[in-house]
């Protein structure tokens, strides 16, 4: 059993297509669209999305927190017991600045794949059904979310200005997810 | 579903994901046959392992003075070869360089792969392997913490964030490919390359952070490997025995990594790309670019052993003097002259450009710098070792390799062949969006060059005259 369209997925023959295709659906003031491509154009995704990505924040944290962690721990365990090893003070900064930059190296790159992870909405194990595989090879797509029945019309005019080549309707199935009608 | 007509485009791109999966389905004679010889030589460093575990440590051939020789020159060859993917991958990425995508994933397997089994030559050389977490931050039995002031206890560190950061640094750079693999796949494949691709659709939210972690890990890494080969030489530096204690170790072992890691980067490629049909994006000239950074690394490399061997002579250090003496005509001589050859003379072949456009040469010299680096550890670790302060300690008849050595050297190797091959077997030896995305670039430039040609003709026609 089929249940009700939630949006309009447009299909474009190529990455130029498609960028062109995002910027006539930002004009147009197309709401939430979301585009499919198997190639990282970086402006394209600008036109749509034109904030920075806030994975950078969650690396940042990550990296201090590597360095307040690498300090802490030895800091801490030289002077829980003291030894004075080559004359060197129990406090020495000089080597445990490395410490500090590996786990800062290693806490920020945790950080970059949890931010990665978290923003994307990963991992997802069952993709939705208005996904193609063909969408990871060589086809580029523009959907298009519809808040009721009656904007349809309105969301098809703003797909087929955008040049693309194929609409079909999106729905969503009685298991939750998004399926294509052919 | 509605159409508005126009004909769909992009074969080009259909036929990059195409032509670097077809690989995974070959199963040769040379992959069959590549993995058998290699599994041979990890039995061969398995079984010598055992020896060395049931004898004792006296089945090597390690002994004072020499407590330190093929194992830890194995590790630090090893740890090199490592480095210099990661880093050649994340610098050739933050600088934009278009030849990346040739050989970035091979690189970076060629990383993790060599790192693990670098990671296995401390414990080999521990002798007692299971006690290799006395290295982690753990109190001993009268709660006393490891030293943190020692750079081996720093090496632990940096080792295993290198591990760490190099898998991440892969994994998220296949993620796209592998959803394309996951797609295709059948079965337990199915379930195995989905769990990999985290449930990737490219969807440009996707994307847009997927850039972002990829470029931050990029810059995070690239430093990380100039840190971790510093931290390996200072294993080395700040212990004052001669041909050890210098300031310019780490630079001097970072220089190396490159060059070595360059060359593995070669001596891979080139069989890979013969094997696994991969000419039209391997190419000649993305070869010719890699053999230049090889030279230039052969001539930093060659300026830095110039260099020791001139504050040796300038330092009037008697010991210093007798130690490099040693080496260039004493126990260690042709060990030394073979890594002079191989890591100075034989990259000049690449000022040539023929030598860096012919395959036969491109093997050749980068075998010849894989054994020179190999020498190059040797001559450093055993060598200085041979010949520090005190005569009474020297070993005058040089170090002699025992067979268990040679048996895990054997196995080593063999074992970076066997999981080579198996990714070679088992994931897109090419990033397949970034390739797609550097054809999408240079058509992009091409049409830039050819809209900005015709806007130039178009100003230099006779204007109309008014009036």
């Amino acid at each position: 059993m089929i249940g009700d369209v939630v949006g309009l997925i447009g299909y474009f023959p190529g990455p130029d297509a498609l960028r062109n295709g995002i910027e006539t659906a930002v004009r147009s003031h197309a709401v939430d669209p979301v585009a499919y491509t198997p190639i990282p154009d970086a402006s394209a995704f600008d036109t749509l999305r034109p904030s920075s990505s806030p994975v950078r924040w969650v690396a940042l944290a990550g990296g201090l927190f590597g360095i307040a962690a690498a300090l802490s721990m030895t800091i801490w365990m030289s002077w829980d017991y003291p030894v004075i090893v080559g004359g060197k003070p129990i406090t020495s900064i000089p080597p445990f600045m490395v410490a500090a930059f590996e786990l800062m190296v290693l806490f920020g790159s945790i950080g970059s794949i949890a931010g990665f992870l978290w923003f994307s909405r990963l991992p997802d194990l069952t993709p939705s059904q208005a996904y193609r595989p063909e969408l990871a090879v060589d086809q580029y797509a523009i959907f298009l979310p519809l808040g009721s029945e009656s904007e349809r019309g309105r969301v098809e005019r703003i797909l087929q200005d955008a040049g693309a080549t194929e609409i079909a309707p999106v729905l969503r199935s009685e298991r939750g997810r998004l399926e294509v009608l052919d | 579903m509605t159409t508005n007509g126009a004909a769909p485009q992009g074969d080009v791109y259909k036929q990059v994901t195409e032509d670097v999966l077809r690989p995974m389905a070959l199963r040769g004679p040379w992959w069959y046959g590549g993995l058998a010889l290699t599994a041979t030589m990890v039995l061969i460093g398995a079984y010598s392992e055992f020896l060395q575990l049931h004898y004792g440590m006296g089945k090597a051939g390690l002994m004072h003075p020499m407590m330190w020789a093929v194992y830890i020159t194995n590790f630090v060859w090893w740890i090199g070869i490592a480095h210099s993917g990661t880093l050649i991958s994340a610098f050739l990425y933050l600088f934009r360089a278009p030849f990346r995508a040739a050989f970035s994933r091979a690189a970076e397997a060629m990383t993790l792969i060599a790192i693990t089994t670098a990671g296995m030559f401390p414990l080999i050389h521990l002798g007692r392997a299971w006690r290799a977490y006395w290295l982690l931050p753990y109190p001993n039995e009268r709660l006393l913490w490891v030293n943190f002031r020692s750079p081996l206890v720093l090496d632990v560190f940096a080792v295993t964030t290198y591990f760490i950061v190099s898998t991440l640094f892969f994994w998220l750079g296949l993620v796209p490919d592998v959803a394309v693999v996951r797609d295709r796949a059948r079965g337990w494949a199915r379930t195995a390359y989905g769990l990999a691709a985290v449930g990737w659709e490219g969807r440009d939210k996707q994307w847009k952070h997927y850039l972002m972690a990829y470029a931050i890990l990029a810059g995070l890494a690239a430093p990380l490997v100039v840190s971790v080969h510093s931290v390996v030489s200072w294993d080395f530096a700040s212990a004052l025995v001669p041909g050890w204690h210098s300031t310019i170790s780490a630079p001097f072992f970072v220089a190396g990594a490159i060059l070595s890691g360059l060359a593995m980067v070669l001596t891979l490629l080139i069989p890979m790309r013969a094997t696994m049909g991969l000419k039209q994006y391997v190419t000649i000239d993305r070869m010719d670019q890699v053999a230049k950074l090889t030279l230039v690394m052969g001539l930093v490399v060659s300026y830095s052993y110039f260099s020791e061997y001139f504050v040796t002579w300038y330092s009037k250090d008697g010991v210093e003097i007798t130690n490099l003496m040693n080496k260039v005509n004493g126990t260690f001589a042709w060990e030394f002259w073979l890594m002079t050859v191989c890591n100075c003379i034989a990259p000049l072949a690449f000022f040539f450009r023929a030598a860096r456009r012919n395959i036969p040469t491109l093997f050749i010299v980068s075998i010849l710098i894989n054994i020179g680096m190999w020498m190059e550890r040797f001559v450093i670790v055993a060598g200085s070792l041979s010949h520090d302060y005190v005569p009474y300690s020297w070993a005058p008849s040089g170090y002699h390799i025992k067979p268990v050595e040679v048996g895990i050297c054997i196995g080593s190797v063999g074992w970076f062949g066997f999981l080579f091959l198996l990714f070679c077997r088992f994931l897109p030896v090419l990033p397949i969006a970034e390739l797609k995305r550097d054809i999408l670039l240079e058509e992009r430039e091409e049409h830039a060059v050819e809209a900005s040609a015709a806007l130039r003709e178009g100003h230099a026609q006779p204007q109309p005259e008014v009036g």
